[in-house]
């Protein structure tokens, strides 16, 4: 008697046929709801060769201004780094459960920080520019608030994931809560540390970039003019140089990611 | 220094109001005695060692250390003694990726401030102290690798240095050699026993392992379900003591599994 053998059970058959249809019923609605302008985007895909050609020259007049707002960004990016990981540490000194002073500072830290994450980083940045108007000091102070989000809770679970061993071995030998401190948790967590600031480089100079679109200083400012003025040999030569930049970024930080391992 | 340096006086603990892990333990403990407790498992012998150096702090009772009430201590002053008793680990509780010397510098951390600590400026005197603590247990090759590299037996040896740096009148090890080998338990604990002799040190330790108890003890205490139900020589333990003091009438026992790797020959062998 010949006997059919099914490779998945009739259940989870039809768990992927509805979530296949939920998919396609989502994808359209979503369209539709856009109301797309598709008969523009044929007509204008006629010209995406011409554009192409324009994106494909290379314009260095201005190469030295672009190189100081791009250097701009990224020192933007770093002080930011510097900045946000001194209040992380000393959130995560006082917010880590396992070593807080007191338990609903603990729990107060915990919040703010979610606080810092639920809004978007451009969000935060939007903010302090129309607080604070625009430029320099308004970037870094806007990508600080997501750096201690990220790197807050970051902190703060690596100190909470240190065994209770190391902190009572250090407790019987009389040591004082700094002692416990320094002695025992951060010899522990160090190493995490470094690699999670190190992964931190690459979004804080993207960031930091973007920032610029909306008004705070450095290559993004000068990018949002070039698309204004339609300048396309100098849109590509800036784009160019970030990809440059975040590609020798990411090999420096893989190397530190290594080397920390 | 006269009269005992451990009196224990009606000592309770009981864990978040639930069960009760040490019934009304009263004690003495005399300068210079190797006091080893035994006892089954979840009898209480870890509470009681770590109530002494307030590890665990006690729901009731008096703990009356080197004449000052321990279980009454609070910040500074509870430090300072907590500096003057050694703790010696299971799980050696070394700072894994700190090395050897600094670790048994840590038993340093009751009487240095913390910038001395934190920069690291402990004097030479402390660092050849360390040095030749090392060297007692034949570690002195060590000094720089860090504790994550040791075997288990190298491990133990530098927490007892450490415990030693702190030049305490008390040591107490909480099952100092249960992760250990045989070969490696009976170099730790000749170790332990020889540095404490040496230095006139009372020490306390917590053992699963009747024999041990009887070789090196000079006075064993049997706990049974959070009381003391044997207090002797090792003379004294007889295998009737001994019976009673592992034996649970109401509740049932343990079961012991088989530890893979001690298997019988032409059994599996797990990886
Ligand atoms: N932190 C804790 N919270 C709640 N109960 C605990 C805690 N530590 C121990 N106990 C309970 O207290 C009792 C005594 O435990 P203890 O660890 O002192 O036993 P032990 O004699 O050291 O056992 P073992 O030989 O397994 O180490 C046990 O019933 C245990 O479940
Ligand atoms: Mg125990």
């Amino acid at each position: 008697m010949e006997r059919k053998i099914q490779l998945t059970d009739s259940k989870s058959l039809l768990r992927k046929i509805l979530m296949g249809a939920g998919s396609l019923v989502l994808f359209s609605a979503s369209v539709l709801l856009l109301n797309l302008d598709l008969a523009t985007f044929v007509s204008r895909a006629k010209e995406a060769g011409s554009v192409l050609q324009h994106f494909l020259q290379l314009d260095l007049t201005d190469l030295a201004e672009i190189m100081s707002e791009l250097f701009l960004s990224v020192t933007i990016a770093f002080a930011a780094l510097i900045g946000g990981t001194l209040f992380s540490l000393i959130f995560a000194v006082f917010g880590a459960e396992n070593i807080t002073p007191h338990r609903y500072l603990s729990y107060f830290i915990k919040g703010f920080i979610s606080i810092i994450r639920a809004i978007p980083s451009l969000v935060w940045i939007l903010m302090i520019v129309a607080s604070m108007g625009f430029g320099t000091i308004s970037g870094l102070i806007g990508l600080i608030f997501p750096t201690v989000g990220y790197l807050g809770k970051s902190f703060i679970s690596s100190i909470e994931e240190v065994p209770e061993d190391v902190i009572e071995a250090m407790k019987a030998t009389g040591a004082s809560k700094i002692q416990i401190i320094t002695e025992g948790v951060f010899p522990c967590v160090s190493n995490m540390f470094l690699s999670w600031i190190a992964i931190r480089v690459e979004s804080n100079v993207a960031e930091s970039i973007s920032l610029g679109i909306v008004g705070a200083g450095g290559i993004g400012t000068l990018l949002t003019r070039a698309i204004g003025s339609y300048d396309y040999p100098k849109i590509s030569t800036i784009i160019l140089m970030i990809f440059v930049t975040m590609l020798a970024l990411e090999i420096v930080v893989n190397r530190i990611k290594t080397v920390t391992k | 220094m006269k009269g005992p340096l451990l009196k224990i006086t009606n000592l309770s603990k009981r864990y978040d109001g639930n069960k009760i892990a040490l019934k009304n333990i009263t004690l003495e403990i005399q300068p210079k005695e190797f006091v080893v407790i035994i006892g089954p498992s979840g009898a209480g012998k870890s509470t009681l060692i770590r109530c002494l150096n307030q590890l665990v702090k006690p729901s009731e009772g008096e703990i009356i250390f080197d004449g000052e009430d321990i279980s009454k201590a609070k910040g500074k002053k509870l430090r300072q003694l907590r500096g003057k008793i050694g703790m010696i680990f299971q799980h050696y509780n070394l700072i894994s990726r700190t090395n050897v010397l600094k670790n048994v510098l840590n038993g340093k951390l009751g009487s240095v401030p913390f910038w001395v600590s934190t920069f690291g400026l402990y004097s030479q005197e402390d660092r050849l102290q360390a040095y030749n603590l090392l060297k007692t247990v034949g570690l002195q090759d060590s000094l720089y690798q860090q504790a994550k590299d040791l075997s288990g037996g190298q491990m133990q040896r530098v927490g007892i240095c450490r415990a030693l740096m702190q030049e305490p009148s008390l040591i107490l090890a909480d099952e100092p050699i249960a992760s250990l080998d045989p070969k490696s338990s009976e170099v730790v604990m000749d170790y332990l026993k020889k540095v404490t002799e040496e230095r006139d040190l009372t020490c306390i330790v917590n053992l699963h392992q009747v024999e041990v108890a009887k070789k090196y003890a000079t006075r064993i205490i049997g706990v049974r379900e959070g009381e003391i139900v044997f207090d002797g020589t090792s003379e004294e333990l007889s295998e009737d003591i001994i019976k009673n003091i592992y034996h649970l009438p109401e509740k049932k026992q343990e079961v012991i599994l088989p530890v893979p790797g001690f298997v019988a020959e032409g059994e599996a062998v797990y990886e």
